[in-house]
Protein backbone atom coordinates (compact mmCIF):
# COMPACT_ATOMS: atom_id res chain seq x y z
CA UNK A 1 0.00 0.00 0.00
CA UNK A 2 1.12 3.50 -0.70
CA UNK A 3 0.11 5.31 2.40
CA UNK A 4 2.49 6.92 4.80
CA UNK A 5 1.58 4.80 7.81
CA UNK A 6 -0.08 7.57 9.78
CA UNK A 7 -3.06 6.65 11.89
CA UNK A 8 -5.78 9.11 11.00
CA UNK A 9 -8.51 7.48 13.05
CA UNK A 10 -9.07 10.54 15.14
CA UNK A 11 -9.27 12.98 12.31
CA UNK A 12 -12.57 14.75 12.29
CA UNK A 13 -15.12 15.42 11.19
CA UNK A 14 -16.74 12.05 10.81
CA UNK A 15 -19.93 14.08 10.46
CA UNK A 16 -20.32 15.81 7.15
CA UNK A 17 -20.16 19.47 6.29
CA UNK A 18 -22.62 19.32 3.44
CA UNK A 19 -22.07 22.67 1.80
CA UNK A 20 -18.31 22.27 1.75
CA UNK A 21 -18.66 18.68 0.62
CA UNK A 22 -20.82 19.78 -2.28
CA UNK A 23 -18.29 22.40 -3.29
CA UNK A 24 -15.39 19.96 -3.05
CA UNK A 25 -17.33 17.31 -4.97
CA UNK A 26 -18.15 19.84 -7.70
CA UNK A 27 -14.50 20.84 -7.97
CA UNK A 28 -13.46 17.19 -8.04
CA UNK A 29 -15.97 16.47 -10.77
CA UNK A 30 -14.32 19.23 -12.77
CA UNK A 31 -10.99 17.45 -12.42
CA UNK A 32 -9.56 18.95 -9.21
CA UNK A 33 -7.92 15.85 -7.69
CA UNK A 34 -6.75 17.91 -4.72
CA UNK A 35 -10.35 18.68 -3.82
CA UNK A 36 -11.13 15.01 -3.95
CA UNK A 37 -8.14 14.22 -1.75
CA UNK A 38 -9.64 16.57 0.80
CA UNK A 39 -12.89 14.63 0.71
CA UNK A 40 -10.91 11.42 1.15
CA UNK A 41 -9.12 12.89 4.16
CA UNK A 42 -12.46 13.83 5.67
CA UNK A 43 -14.14 10.50 5.25
CA UNK A 44 -11.41 7.89 5.20
CA UNK A 45 -11.79 7.13 8.91
CA UNK A 46 -15.50 6.35 8.71
CA UNK A 47 -14.96 4.65 5.35
CA UNK A 48 -12.27 2.42 6.82
CA UNK A 49 -14.55 1.47 9.69
CA UNK A 50 -17.37 0.61 7.33
CA UNK A 51 -15.04 -1.53 5.22
CA UNK A 52 -13.57 -3.18 8.26
CA UNK A 53 -17.02 -3.97 9.65
CA UNK A 54 -17.71 -5.85 6.42
CA UNK A 55 -14.44 -7.70 5.84
CA UNK A 56 -13.00 -7.78 9.41
CA UNK A 57 -9.49 -7.70 8.03
CA UNK A 58 -7.39 -4.56 8.17
CA UNK A 59 -5.47 -5.19 4.97
CA UNK A 60 -8.56 -6.00 2.96
CA UNK A 61 -10.39 -3.03 4.46
CA UNK A 62 -7.57 -0.71 3.53
CA UNK A 63 -7.46 -1.97 -0.06
CA UNK A 64 -11.23 -1.73 -0.28
CA UNK A 65 -11.25 1.87 0.93
CA UNK A 66 -8.53 2.94 -1.45
CA UNK A 67 -10.14 1.29 -4.46
CA UNK A 68 -13.57 2.54 -3.48
CA UNK A 69 -12.42 6.15 -3.34
CA UNK A 70 -10.77 5.83 -6.74
CA UNK A 71 -13.98 4.38 -8.14
CA UNK A 72 -15.99 7.12 -6.46
CA UNK A 73 -13.86 9.78 -8.15
CA UNK A 74 -14.55 8.33 -11.58
CA UNK A 75 -18.21 7.91 -10.67
CA UNK A 76 -18.59 11.59 -9.72
CA UNK A 77 -20.37 12.42 -12.99
CA UNK A 78 -23.16 10.16 -11.71
CA UNK A 79 -23.21 11.81 -8.27
CA UNK A 80 -26.29 14.00 -7.92
CA UNK A 81 -25.21 17.61 -7.18
CA UNK A 82 -26.42 18.66 -3.76
CA UNK A 83 -26.83 15.12 -2.49
CA UNK A 84 -24.93 14.23 0.68
CA UNK A 85 -21.49 12.94 -0.23
CA UNK A 86 -20.76 10.83 2.83
CA UNK A 87 -23.49 8.16 2.51
CA UNK A 88 -22.95 8.04 -1.23
CA UNK A 89 -19.28 7.23 -0.87
CA UNK A 90 -19.91 4.86 2.04
CA UNK A 91 -22.22 2.83 -0.16
CA UNK A 92 -19.41 2.46 -2.70
CA UNK A 93 -17.02 1.52 0.10
CA UNK A 94 -19.39 -1.10 1.52
CA UNK A 95 -19.92 -2.61 -1.93
CA UNK A 96 -16.21 -2.76 -2.58
CA UNK A 97 -15.62 -4.35 0.82
CA UNK A 98 -18.36 -6.87 0.26
CA UNK A 99 -16.77 -7.83 -3.05
CA UNK A 100 -13.58 -8.58 -1.19
CA UNK A 101 -15.10 -10.25 1.82
CA UNK A 102 -14.68 -13.74 0.53
CA UNK A 103 -10.94 -13.47 0.19
CA UNK A 104 -10.31 -12.09 3.66
CA UNK A 105 -7.62 -14.15 5.33
CA UNK A 106 -9.01 -13.89 8.84
CA UNK A 107 -11.87 -12.22 10.60
CA UNK A 108 -11.01 -9.82 13.37
CA UNK A 109 -13.53 -9.17 16.10
CA UNK A 110 -14.76 -5.92 17.53
CA UNK A 111 -12.83 -4.94 20.66
CA UNK A 112 -13.73 -2.67 23.53
CA UNK A 113 -11.48 -0.17 25.22
CA UNK A 114 -11.38 0.07 28.98
CA UNK A 115 -13.54 2.95 30.18
CA UNK A 116 -11.57 6.07 30.93
CA UNK A 117 -10.93 6.22 34.64
CA UNK A 118 -11.61 9.74 35.73
CA UNK A 119 -10.56 11.39 38.94
CA UNK A 120 -12.59 12.58 41.87
CA UNK A 121 -15.95 11.42 43.18
CA UNK A 122 -17.37 10.53 39.75
CA UNK A 123 -14.68 7.96 39.01
CA UNK A 124 -16.13 4.44 38.99
CA UNK A 125 -14.75 1.92 41.39
CA UNK A 126 -12.41 -0.57 39.68
CA UNK A 127 -14.98 -3.34 40.24
CA UNK A 128 -17.70 -1.27 38.56
CA UNK A 129 -15.39 -0.43 35.66
CA UNK A 130 -14.59 -4.11 35.20
CA UNK A 131 -18.29 -4.96 35.20
CA UNK A 132 -19.02 -2.26 32.64
CA UNK A 133 -16.27 -3.62 30.46
CA UNK A 134 -17.62 -7.15 30.77
CA UNK A 135 -21.08 -5.91 29.76
CA UNK A 136 -19.64 -4.11 26.77
CA UNK A 137 -17.72 -7.22 25.74
CA UNK A 138 -20.87 -9.32 25.95
CA UNK A 139 -22.60 -6.75 23.78
CA UNK A 140 -19.91 -6.63 21.07
CA UNK A 141 -19.70 -10.43 21.04
CA UNK A 142 -23.46 -10.57 20.52
CA UNK A 143 -23.19 -7.93 17.80
CA UNK A 144 -20.50 -10.00 16.10
CA UNK A 145 -22.82 -12.98 15.96
CA UNK A 146 -25.56 -11.12 14.09
CA UNK A 147 -25.94 -11.71 10.36
CA UNK A 148 -24.19 -9.05 8.29
CA UNK A 149 -27.40 -7.24 7.34
CA UNK A 150 -28.38 -6.82 10.97
CA UNK A 151 -24.88 -6.06 12.16
CA UNK A 152 -24.38 -3.33 9.60
CA UNK A 153 -27.61 -1.50 10.32
CA UNK A 154 -26.86 -1.51 14.06
CA UNK A 155 -23.27 -0.44 13.42
CA UNK A 156 -24.26 2.38 11.08
CA UNK A 157 -26.89 3.75 13.44
CA UNK A 158 -25.09 3.34 16.75
CA UNK A 159 -21.36 2.78 16.33
CA UNK A 160 -20.89 5.16 13.41
CA UNK A 161 -23.72 7.42 14.62
CA UNK A 162 -25.25 7.85 11.19
CA UNK A 163 -28.73 9.27 10.80
CA UNK A 164 -31.58 7.17 9.53
CA UNK A 165 -31.52 8.83 6.11
CA UNK A 166 -27.74 8.48 5.84
CA UNK A 167 -28.00 4.83 6.80
CA UNK A 168 -30.68 4.31 4.17
CA UNK A 169 -28.51 5.95 1.52
CA UNK A 170 -25.41 4.02 2.57
CA UNK A 171 -27.26 0.71 2.57
CA UNK A 172 -29.13 1.63 -0.61
CA UNK A 173 -32.50 0.90 0.96
CA UNK A 174 -35.59 2.95 1.77
CA UNK A 175 -35.68 4.75 5.14
CA UNK A 176 -38.60 2.53 6.14
CA UNK A 177 -36.43 -0.51 5.53
CA UNK A 178 -33.79 0.88 7.88
CA UNK A 179 -36.46 1.20 10.57
CA UNK A 180 -37.77 -2.33 10.16
CA UNK A 181 -34.35 -3.89 9.73
CA UNK A 182 -33.02 -2.08 12.80
CA UNK A 183 -36.02 -3.11 14.83
CA UNK A 184 -35.52 -6.78 13.92
CA UNK A 185 -31.78 -6.53 14.50
CA UNK A 186 -32.29 -5.10 17.97
CA UNK A 187 -34.69 -7.87 18.91
CA UNK A 188 -32.09 -10.41 17.81
CA UNK A 189 -29.38 -8.55 19.63
CA UNK A 190 -31.36 -8.44 22.86
CA UNK A 191 -31.90 -12.18 22.63
CA UNK A 192 -28.22 -12.78 21.90
CA UNK A 193 -27.18 -10.64 24.85
CA UNK A 194 -29.57 -12.44 27.20
CA UNK A 195 -28.27 -15.77 25.96
CA UNK A 196 -24.63 -14.77 26.37
CA UNK A 197 -25.31 -13.27 29.79
CA UNK A 198 -26.93 -16.52 30.86
CA UNK A 199 -23.81 -18.44 29.92
CA UNK A 200 -21.65 -16.03 31.91
CA UNK A 201 -24.02 -16.31 34.86
CA UNK A 202 -24.02 -20.11 34.81
CA UNK A 203 -20.25 -20.31 34.38
CA UNK A 204 -19.66 -17.98 37.31
CA UNK A 205 -21.72 -20.06 39.75
CA UNK B 1 -36.12 -23.89 36.19
CA UNK B 2 -34.60 -22.14 33.21
CA UNK B 3 -31.25 -20.42 33.50
CA UNK B 4 -32.15 -18.11 30.64
CA UNK B 5 -32.07 -14.47 31.60
CA UNK B 6 -34.66 -11.99 30.48
CA UNK B 7 -33.45 -9.95 27.48
CA UNK B 8 -32.60 -6.33 28.20
CA UNK B 9 -35.37 -3.87 27.48
CA UNK B 10 -35.33 -1.75 24.35
CA UNK B 11 -34.33 1.27 26.39
CA UNK B 12 -31.49 -0.61 28.06
CA UNK B 13 -30.23 -1.87 24.72
CA UNK B 14 -30.47 1.59 23.20
CA UNK B 15 -28.46 3.07 26.07
CA UNK B 16 -25.89 0.27 26.00
CA UNK B 17 -25.28 0.68 22.28
CA UNK B 18 -25.02 4.44 22.59
CA UNK B 19 -22.46 3.94 25.34
CA UNK B 20 -20.61 1.36 23.27
CA UNK B 21 -20.09 3.79 20.39
CA UNK B 22 -17.46 5.64 22.39
CA UNK B 23 -15.73 2.51 23.57
CA UNK B 24 -15.14 0.46 20.44
CA UNK B 25 -11.45 -0.04 19.90
CA UNK B 26 -11.36 0.45 16.14
CA UNK B 27 -8.30 -0.64 14.18
CA UNK B 28 -6.12 2.29 13.24
CA UNK B 29 -7.16 4.05 10.08
CA UNK B 30 -4.46 4.33 7.43
CA UNK B 31 -4.12 7.56 5.51
CA UNK B 32 -5.05 6.62 1.96
CA UNK B 33 -5.68 10.13 0.63
CA UNK B 34 -2.27 10.44 -1.03
CA UNK B 35 -2.45 6.98 -2.55
CA UNK B 36 -5.95 7.68 -3.89
CA UNK B 37 -4.79 10.95 -5.45
CA UNK B 38 -1.74 9.29 -6.97
CA UNK B 39 -3.83 6.52 -8.48
CA UNK B 40 -6.36 8.95 -9.94
CA UNK B 41 -3.63 11.09 -11.48
CA UNK B 42 -2.01 8.00 -12.97
CA UNK B 43 -5.24 7.02 -14.65
CA UNK B 44 -5.97 10.50 -15.84
CA UNK B 45 -2.47 10.92 -17.18
CA UNK B 46 -2.59 7.66 -19.10
CA UNK B 47 -5.81 7.42 -21.02
CA UNK B 48 -4.79 4.14 -22.55
CA UNK B 49 -3.92 2.58 -19.22
CA UNK B 50 -6.05 -0.40 -18.38
CA UNK B 51 -8.04 0.15 -15.23
CA UNK B 52 -7.48 -2.24 -12.34
CA UNK B 53 -9.72 -5.23 -12.43
CA UNK B 54 -12.29 -5.81 -9.82
CA UNK B 55 -11.29 -8.00 -6.97
CA UNK B 56 -12.57 -11.31 -8.15
CA UNK B 57 -11.78 -14.20 -5.87
CA UNK B 58 -9.54 -15.53 -8.58
CA UNK B 59 -7.41 -12.44 -8.61
CA UNK B 60 -4.32 -14.55 -8.10
CA UNK B 61 -5.36 -16.86 -10.83
CA UNK B 62 -3.16 -18.81 -13.15
CA UNK B 63 -3.96 -18.70 -16.81
CA UNK B 64 -4.30 -22.16 -18.18
CA UNK B 65 -5.73 -23.34 -21.42
CA UNK B 66 -8.66 -25.65 -20.98
CA UNK B 67 -6.91 -28.72 -22.27
CA UNK B 68 -4.02 -28.30 -19.88
CA UNK B 69 -6.34 -27.62 -17.00
CA UNK B 70 -8.42 -30.66 -17.71
CA UNK B 71 -5.28 -32.71 -17.93
CA UNK B 72 -4.37 -31.47 -14.46
CA UNK B 73 -7.86 -32.31 -13.22
CA UNK B 74 -7.45 -35.82 -14.49
CA UNK B 75 -4.56 -36.29 -12.09
CA UNK B 76 -5.17 -38.75 -9.30
CA UNK B 77 -4.72 -36.27 -6.47
CA UNK B 78 -6.20 -32.83 -6.90
CA UNK B 79 -4.15 -31.17 -4.22
CA UNK B 80 -4.19 -27.59 -5.40
CA UNK B 81 -6.78 -25.37 -6.92
CA UNK B 82 -6.96 -24.96 -10.65
CA UNK B 83 -8.36 -21.97 -12.43
CA UNK B 84 -9.61 -22.04 -15.96
CA UNK B 85 -10.29 -18.79 -17.73
CA UNK B 86 -12.77 -18.90 -20.52
CA UNK B 87 -13.42 -15.36 -21.68
CA UNK B 88 -15.72 -13.62 -19.26
CA UNK B 89 -16.06 -16.64 -17.01
CA UNK B 90 -13.42 -18.04 -14.67
CA UNK B 91 -13.84 -21.50 -13.25
CA UNK B 92 -12.05 -22.38 -10.08
CA UNK B 93 -11.76 -26.01 -9.12
CA UNK B 94 -10.93 -26.78 -5.52
CA UNK B 95 -10.19 -30.02 -3.75
CA UNK B 96 -12.73 -31.52 -1.36
CA UNK B 97 -16.33 -30.45 -1.04
CA UNK B 98 -17.91 -27.05 -0.34
CA UNK B 99 -18.51 -26.12 3.27
CA UNK B 100 -21.40 -23.88 2.24
CA UNK B 101 -23.25 -22.96 -0.90
CA UNK B 102 -25.53 -20.00 -1.49
CA UNK B 103 -29.16 -20.93 -1.11
CA UNK B 104 -30.62 -18.56 -3.64
CA UNK B 105 -30.94 -19.49 -7.27
CA UNK B 106 -31.04 -16.66 -9.79
CA UNK B 107 -34.19 -14.58 -9.69
CA UNK B 108 -35.24 -12.03 -12.26
CA UNK B 109 -33.89 -9.26 -10.04
CA UNK B 110 -30.44 -10.86 -10.07
CA UNK B 111 -30.35 -11.03 -13.83
CA UNK B 112 -30.73 -7.30 -14.46
CA UNK B 113 -33.38 -5.25 -16.14
CA UNK B 114 -36.09 -7.25 -17.84
CA UNK B 115 -36.65 -5.95 -21.34
CA UNK B 116 -37.73 -7.04 -24.80
CA UNK B 117 -35.21 -8.63 -27.13
CA UNK B 118 -35.09 -5.46 -29.23
CA UNK B 119 -34.56 -3.27 -26.21
CA UNK B 120 -31.84 -5.60 -24.96
CA UNK B 121 -29.98 -5.18 -28.24
CA UNK B 122 -30.39 -1.41 -28.13
CA UNK B 123 -29.19 -1.16 -24.54
CA UNK B 124 -26.35 -3.66 -24.82
CA UNK B 125 -25.18 -2.45 -28.19
CA UNK B 126 -25.26 -5.93 -29.70
CA UNK B 127 -28.05 -8.36 -30.57
CA UNK B 128 -28.77 -11.39 -28.46
CA UNK B 129 -27.41 -14.55 -30.00
CA UNK B 130 -30.20 -17.11 -29.94
CA UNK B 131 -30.10 -20.90 -30.30
CA UNK B 132 -32.49 -21.98 -33.01
CA UNK B 133 -32.92 -25.29 -31.19
CA UNK B 134 -34.80 -23.51 -28.40
CA UNK B 135 -36.91 -21.10 -30.41
CA UNK B 136 -37.66 -17.59 -29.15
CA UNK B 137 -36.99 -16.93 -25.45
CA UNK B 138 -39.85 -15.93 -23.19
CA UNK B 139 -37.83 -13.61 -20.95
CA UNK B 140 -34.83 -11.35 -21.56
CA UNK B 141 -32.69 -9.29 -19.21
CA UNK B 142 -29.87 -6.88 -19.78
CA UNK B 143 -27.27 -5.75 -17.26
CA UNK B 144 -23.70 -4.56 -17.07
CA UNK B 145 -20.72 -5.02 -14.81
CA UNK B 146 -18.33 -2.25 -13.92
CA UNK B 147 -14.91 -3.70 -14.73
CA UNK B 148 -12.79 -0.61 -14.30
CA UNK B 149 -12.87 2.67 -12.51
CA UNK B 150 -13.79 4.77 -15.52
CA UNK B 151 -17.54 5.16 -16.13
CA UNK B 152 -17.36 3.64 -19.59
CA UNK B 153 -15.52 0.52 -18.49
CA UNK B 154 -18.50 -1.75 -18.35
CA UNK B 155 -19.19 -5.18 -19.75
CA UNK B 156 -22.72 -5.74 -20.93
CA UNK B 157 -24.63 -8.95 -20.59
CA UNK B 158 -27.81 -10.27 -22.11
CA UNK B 159 -29.59 -13.16 -20.45
CA UNK B 160 -32.37 -15.11 -22.13
CA UNK B 161 -34.59 -17.75 -20.55
CA UNK B 162 -36.81 -20.36 -22.09
CA UNK B 163 -39.73 -22.04 -20.38
CA UNK B 164 -39.45 -25.65 -19.32
CA UNK B 165 -40.88 -28.18 -21.78
CA UNK B 166 -40.94 -31.94 -22.03
CA UNK B 167 -37.68 -31.76 -24.00
CA UNK B 168 -36.06 -29.13 -21.81
CA UNK B 169 -37.04 -29.97 -18.21
CA UNK B 170 -37.27 -27.34 -15.53
CA UNK B 171 -34.12 -26.21 -13.75
CA UNK B 172 -34.60 -27.00 -10.06
CA UNK B 173 -35.62 -23.94 -8.08
CA UNK B 174 -36.56 -21.95 -11.18
CA UNK B 175 -39.38 -21.78 -13.69
CA UNK B 176 -37.06 -21.94 -16.67
CA UNK B 177 -35.87 -24.88 -18.70
CA UNK B 178 -32.85 -23.13 -20.16
CA UNK B 179 -30.93 -19.95 -19.40
CA UNK B 180 -28.35 -18.52 -21.77
CA UNK B 181 -26.01 -15.76 -20.60
CA UNK B 182 -24.11 -13.83 -23.24
CA UNK B 183 -21.18 -11.77 -22.02
CA UNK B 184 -19.48 -9.18 -24.15
CA UNK B 185 -15.71 -9.26 -24.51
CA UNK B 186 -12.97 -10.85 -22.45
CA UNK B 187 -13.31 -9.16 -19.07
CA UNK B 188 -13.82 -11.61 -16.28
CA UNK B 189 -17.27 -10.80 -14.95
CA UNK B 190 -18.39 -14.15 -13.62
CA UNK B 191 -16.70 -16.91 -11.72
CA UNK B 192 -17.74 -20.29 -10.53
CA UNK B 193 -16.34 -22.47 -7.84
CA UNK B 194 -16.36 -26.22 -8.34
CA UNK B 195 -15.28 -28.91 -5.92
CA UNK B 196 -13.55 -32.09 -6.87
CA UNK B 197 -15.78 -34.28 -4.72
CA UNK B 198 -19.16 -32.85 -5.66
CA UNK B 199 -18.88 -31.62 -9.22
CA UNK B 200 -18.11 -33.26 -12.53
CA UNK B 201 -16.36 -31.29 -15.22
CA UNK B 202 -14.81 -31.89 -18.52
CA UNK B 203 -14.14 -30.67 -21.98
CA UNK B 204 -16.71 -30.21 -24.67
CA UNK B 205 -16.32 -29.10 -28.26
CA UNK B 206 -18.59 -26.43 -29.69
CA UNK B 207 -18.11 -25.69 -33.39
CA UNK B 208 -14.67 -27.26 -33.22
CA UNK B 209 -13.53 -25.11 -30.33
CA UNK B 210 -12.87 -26.27 -26.78
CA UNK B 211 -15.60 -25.52 -24.29
CA UNK B 212 -16.14 -26.30 -20.63
CA UNK B 213 -18.80 -28.57 -19.22
CA UNK B 214 -19.83 -29.11 -15.62
CA UNK B 215 -22.55 -30.78 -13.62
CA UNK B 216 -23.49 -30.68 -9.95
CA UNK B 217 -24.63 -27.86 -7.70
CA UNK B 218 -22.12 -25.07 -7.38
CA UNK B 219 -21.76 -21.37 -6.78
CA UNK B 220 -21.81 -18.76 -9.51
CA UNK B 221 -20.48 -15.32 -8.65
CA UNK B 222 -21.83 -12.73 -11.01
CA UNK B 223 -20.89 -9.09 -11.33
CA UNK B 224 -23.86 -6.78 -11.53
CA UNK B 225 -23.02 -3.11 -11.65
CA UNK B 226 -20.23 -2.90 -9.11
CA UNK B 227 -21.65 -5.59 -6.89
CA UNK B 228 -21.12 -9.31 -6.60
CA UNK B 229 -24.09 -11.64 -6.60
CA UNK B 230 -23.65 -15.18 -5.35
CA UNK B 231 -26.04 -17.71 -6.79
CA UNK B 232 -26.67 -21.40 -6.46
CA UNK B 233 -26.47 -23.18 -9.80
CA UNK B 234 -28.68 -26.26 -9.94
CA UNK B 235 -28.32 -27.22 -13.60
CA UNK B 236 -25.62 -28.46 -15.95
CA UNK B 237 -23.54 -25.75 -17.54
CA UNK B 238 -21.79 -25.40 -20.86
CA UNK B 239 -19.44 -22.46 -21.39
CA UNK B 240 -18.01 -21.53 -24.76
CA UNK B 241 -16.74 -18.55 -26.70
CA UNK B 242 -17.73 -17.28 -30.10
CA UNK B 243 -17.15 -14.06 -32.02
CA UNK B 244 -15.93 -12.05 -29.06
CA UNK B 245 -18.63 -13.25 -26.68
CA UNK B 246 -18.64 -15.76 -23.87
CA UNK B 247 -21.75 -17.89 -23.57
CA UNK B 248 -23.00 -19.79 -20.56
CA UNK B 249 -25.89 -22.18 -21.11
CA UNK B 250 -27.60 -23.78 -18.13
CA UNK B 251 -30.05 -26.67 -18.57
CA UNK B 252 -30.72 -30.04 -17.02
CA UNK B 253 -29.74 -31.71 -20.28
CA UNK B 254 -26.68 -33.82 -20.91
CA UNK B 255 -23.54 -32.63 -22.62
CA UNK B 256 -24.46 -33.85 -26.06
CA UNK B 257 -27.83 -32.04 -26.02
CA UNK B 258 -26.30 -28.90 -24.58
CA UNK B 259 -23.68 -28.82 -27.33
CA UNK B 260 -26.39 -29.32 -29.92
CA UNK B 261 -28.20 -26.24 -28.55
CA UNK B 262 -24.96 -24.28 -28.43
CA UNK B 263 -24.18 -25.11 -32.01
CA UNK B 264 -27.60 -23.89 -33.10
CA UNK B 265 -26.85 -20.37 -31.87
CA UNK B 266 -27.06 -17.92 -34.71
CA UNK B 267 -23.67 -16.34 -35.32
CA UNK B 268 -23.07 -13.37 -33.09
CA UNK B 269 -21.61 -10.13 -34.35
CA UNK B 270 -17.91 -10.06 -33.71
CA UNK B 271 -17.10 -7.44 -31.09
CA UNK B 272 -13.48 -8.47 -30.77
Amino acid sequence: MVYDGRDVSDQRPVQGRPSEDAELAARARDGDVGAFEELVTRYQAVAFRVAWLVVRDRGEAEDAVQDAFVKAYFALPRFRPGAPFRPWVLRIVANEARNRGRSARRREGLAVRAAAIGSGDAAPAPEAAALERADAEVLVAALDRLPERDRMVVAYRYLLEMSESETAEALDVAPGTVKSRLSRALVRLRTEVASAATVVEVESR
Amino acid sequence: MSDRMRPPTEEQMDAALAELAGRVDWPRTPDVATAVGTTIRAFEGSPSMVAPRLSLPSRRRTLLVIAAALLALAGAALAARVVIELGAVAVEVLPGRPTALPTNVATSADLGREVSLDDAAAIAGFPAALPAALGPPDRTWVDDAQVGVAPDQVVRRIVNAWPATADVPVLPGTEAGAVLMQFEGEWEVASKELFAETNRYGEAIVEGRPAFWTTGEHELVLFAGDELIRLLVTGNVLIWQDAGFTFRLETTLGRHEAVRIAESVTPAIDVG
